[in-house]
């Protein structure tokens, strides 16, 4: 199992160049088979997030993912915004707890 | 002048402090025209009337607005609301987001999140669709105003009709653009797949207390919490790039 902390990315996360470099960063420091590991996204710590930030890594993240996806601690209003929003955009139904 | 402070008039650098800015920027302000002191002493000194400085400072829609809509040789060079880069503008948020923590309304499940959000993606929305375009100058005025809850950004770019016929050269007039623009998840920089940060923006603003209007070329978007609907009009001036202002009321 993957734990990726968004928070280690920024507190706040805003701007698609930001959301890309973080991507890019996590690309780099992952293998392919985590991606095939269950990953849980934990949002604790993040202040705001935007939808551009989050369109760029976990859009990115979700094209690459083959295990399955769980958002935890998602109580900031930015990040429910942006998750269900991105579920919109994908027509997929996330895992989002608490 | 020690009466000054009795007669409601503040040095300078209570004025500046009073306006958060520095000393310089007041001066630069004041040759302008942008600011002009109450009174000049013999002794050359500059003192602000204080009632005069709460009223500039509360009217931050028309200080955007001329900063917009004004010639370039006749923008103060510097100000303290200019974001020249994206990584200035970026920096500033994140004060923002400091000033609206401390605002109790917006401290529960972090709603004030809400708020920088949206201005993100405006700000945001302006130096990616701008970049190697912008006509004069680069960057954003922005500013906020906590106790009037209200941000400001604007941008002296293309305008959004301009941006959007890259992608759709059908598109008729601004009114259309900006209608798309909040409705359509269409990328002004294709083949990048992009998109989307202004829907996201009305979602935000429909679905909470908040109010945003825009004005792009000669066309203005009014966005109300609670009503998803975009109310979209003619404006008398027309203005090249964009200015948003948004709005936070308590829940």
């Amino acid at each position: 199992m993957t734990i990726i902390q968004l928070a280690k990315f920024g507190h706040l996360l805003s701007s698609r160049e930001l959301g890309r470099e973080a991507w890019q960063a996590f690309l780099s420091s992952h293998s392919r088979g985590q991606l095939e590991e269950p990953v849980i996204v934990d949002c604790g710590g993040v202040s705001t997030l935007s939808h551009s930030w989050g369109d760029e890594f976990l859009s990115s993240l979700l094209a690459h993912l083959q295990g399955p996806l769980t958002f935890r601690n998602t109580g900031n209003a930015s990040v429910r915004a942006t998750l269900e929003y991105l579920q919109e955009i994908h027509g997929k139904r996330l895992v989002i707890e608490p | 002048m020690q009466n000054m402070g009795e007669n409601g008039m503040l040095s300078i650098s209570e004025a500046a402090d009073f306006l958060g800015i520095s000393r310089q920027t007041l001066r630069r302000w004041d040759k302008a025209g942008t600011l002009r002191p109450s009174y000049i002493s013999p002794g050359k000194h500059r003192y602000y009337r204080q009632s005069e400085l709460r009223k500039f400072a509360s009217d931050l829609f028309s200080r955007a607005n001329n900063w917009a809509l004004a010639s370039s040789e006749a923008i103060p060079a510097a100000d303290d609301a200019y974001c020249p880069t994206s990584s200035v503008f970026q920096a500033r948020l994140a004060t923002l987001e400091t000033a609206l923590q401390k605002i109790p309304d917006l401290q529960k499940e972090y709603r004030f999140s809400l708020v920088v959000a949206v201005v993100a993606e405006i700000g945001d929305n302006a130096f990616a669709h701008n970049l190697g375009q912008w006509p004069d100058i680069p960057g954003v005025f922005f500013a906020y105003d906590t106790n009037r809850r209200q941000v400001v950004v604007a941008d002296r770019g293309v305008g959004i009709l301009a941006t959007l016929r890259q992608v759709r050269p059908s598109l008729p007039d601004h009114r259309e653009a900006l209608r798309v623009a909040f409705t359509e998840r269409l990328s002004g920089r294709s083949p990048e797949n992009r998109g989307g940060g202004l829907k996201f923006v009305r979602k935000i603003i429909s679905q909470n207390n908040f109010s945003l209007f825009v004005q792009s070329g000669d066309a203005r978007l009014r966005l109300s919490g609670g009503d998803p609907a975009l109310r979209i009009s003619s404006a008398d001036t027309p203005l090249r790039g964009t200015l948003a202002l948004i709005e936070f009321s308590p829940s």
